[in-house]
């Protein structure tokens, strides 16, 4: 499972809050962090940039 | 900034009832559903064809012709019906509103219910005169001057306007 909830937490952010930042629908942002959706890896860029981190961290599975 | 919105866009939005983005997982969900009904639409109709003509070799070909003209929009019908489910089903019609945005929200659904009501009405009338002089040889004046017509007309924009407020409340989900 991605990071992206964590984050977002950590950032007090709501899943509209950081989907408005994105640029999508808050839907899509709550199956991203569900792990029910696998999203393009522009969008992946757009969420790592809009929370202040990198690829790696958000998604990256050990 | 905000991004200009294109035309195929909106027109995509409204056929699928779409609030808010168009974002690349609703865009991948649609472009599924859509190619789902294309696939479905083509085979029933290719099927009726095929049933109509083994059909016409046994019945008479008026009712073979009535037949495939109804088939048509029953087939339109059942694609519609399966492209509504699936959007319920995965929610992606869902009109999500912040809680202090709900009653301006209901407002704008209850003017839009309000206009679809009067379009539907409009449209019921135009038929109805129309119905009259083809079917019945009743001429528009004759129709206009009858209180009947009106009456049809805007009870039929009512039930369709109280039906769609009805469809998009249900709609509406309270994002906290």
């Amino acid at each position: 499972m991605n990071r992206v909830k964590d984050y977002r937490l950590q950032r007090g952010w709501s899943q509209l809050k950081l989907a408005t930042a994105v640029g999508v629908a808050r839907q899509t942002i709550n199956l991203i962090e569900n792990g029910k959706y696998n999203p393009s890896l522009k969008l992946c860029i757009g969420i790592a940039k809009a929370l202040g981190t990198d690829l790696n961290t958000l998604f990256w599975e050990e | 900034m905000t991004e200009k919105t294109s035309l195929a866009v909106r027109c995509l939005k409204h056929l699928y009832g779409i609030d808010g983005v168009l974002d690349e997982y609703k865009r991948h969900e649609i472009n599924r559903i859509g190619n789902n009904a294309f696939i479905l639409l083509t085979g029933g109709l290719f099927l009726l064809d095929l049933v109509a003509i083994f059909a016409a070799a046994t019945y008479p070909s008026t009712d073979v012709l009535v037949a495939l003209l109804l088939g048509l929009p029953l087939s339109i019908m059942g694609v519609m019906v399966y492209v509504s489910w699936m959007l319920r089903k995965l929610r992606l019609d869902d009109i999500e509103v912040a809680p202090a945005d709900l009653g301006p929200r209901l407002k704008r659904l209850r003017w839009r219910a309000l206009f679809v009501g009067g379009y539907f009405a409009l449209w019921m009338f135009l038929m109805t005169l129309g119905m009259n002089w083809w079917v019945d040889g009743v001429s528009f004046a004759t129709s206009l001057a009858t209180l009947s017509t009106y009456r049809t007309a805007g009870l039929a924009g009512l039930i369709f306007g109280v039906w769609m407020y009805g469809v998009w409340r249900l709609r509406v989900k309270v994002i906290r």
